[in-house]
């Protein structure tokens, strides 16, 4: 009975333990440095006309919206 | 911008029949969107994921829950009520906590806020920085205390000794 107490105490403690990692555990917003407040790493991709757009040419002017989507701008993509 | 993996010509069709006015990118290695961090591996394509940028190219929102169906406008809310987030700041909250968030010379004992918004939502960015500061919540009306939740959650991150300093 006294062992079985033991048990159930060390299984809570683990519990807790796990309960609090998760808890601590940083929000994942993407991959290496990439996340609120850092600076956005910089690209160059072509646009629909085949016209290679850098981020960085757009800096300096306006907010910009980097919106990624699946495949379909609208829904169901 | 709209980026995704689709090549250039369709993309070319879609601005065309969307009468889209911004650029749509293709990244059809998914370089771009690994490196962001948005990539479905499962359908090998991008996240719906939606970053604004300032002026500077610092990221000050990320959007996770993004509604395919009125993100167009919900986009726009976004951007005018982190506008007024920052016009709030400006007013009430930068005289202490300097422009960027990260302390100013006359209260250098101010804690960064630069980046606080990896570690707390807005509604806990309002509970812990907002309202035990100095600005008394009657101040605010709760669309103004949101919008500068929304403001103050991207703040820029030091660079150096200080970066992504705790609060």
């Amino acid at each position: 009975m006294r062992a079985r107490w033991h048990y159930g105490t060390v299984m809570m403690a683990m519990l807790l333990a796990l309960a609090w990692a998760m808890g601590k555990e940083v929000k994942p917003t993407g991959s290496d440095g990439v996340r609120l407040g850092a600076k956005a790493p910089d690209f160059a991709l072509p646009d629909s006309n085949g016209v290679v757009r850098r981020l960085s040419e757009f800096q300096g002017k306006k907010m910009v919206a980097l919106v990624f989507y699946p495949a379909l701008f609208k829904a169901g993509g | 911008m709209a980026v995704s993996f689709r090549a250039p010509e369709f993309n070319r069709d879609l601005c065309a029949k969307e009468s889209l006015n911004f650029f749509v990118l293709s990244d059809t290695d998914r370089s771009v969107i690994k490196r962001y961090g948005v990539y479905d591996a499962q359908n090998d394509c991008a996240q719906r994921v939606t970053f604004l940028l300032d002026k500077n190219g610092f990221i000050r929102r990320i959007v996770r829950q993004v509604n395919p169906a009125t993100h167009g406008k919900d986009l726009v809310e976004l951007v005018r009520r982190w506008q007024l987030g920052e016009s709030i700041y400006r007013d009430l909250c930068a005289r202490c906590h300097g422009a960027d968030g990260n302390a100013t010379d006359l209260y250098p004992n101010t804690k960064p806020l630069g980046g606080i918004g990896n570690r707390m939502g807005d509604d806990e960015i309002v509970k812990a920085t907002i309202a035990s500061g100095f600005v008394h919540e009657m101040v605010l009306r709760k669309e103004e205390w949101q919008a500068l939740a929304v403001f103050v959650s991207g703040l820029p991150l030091l660079t150096g000794d200080k970066h992504d300093a705790r609060p």
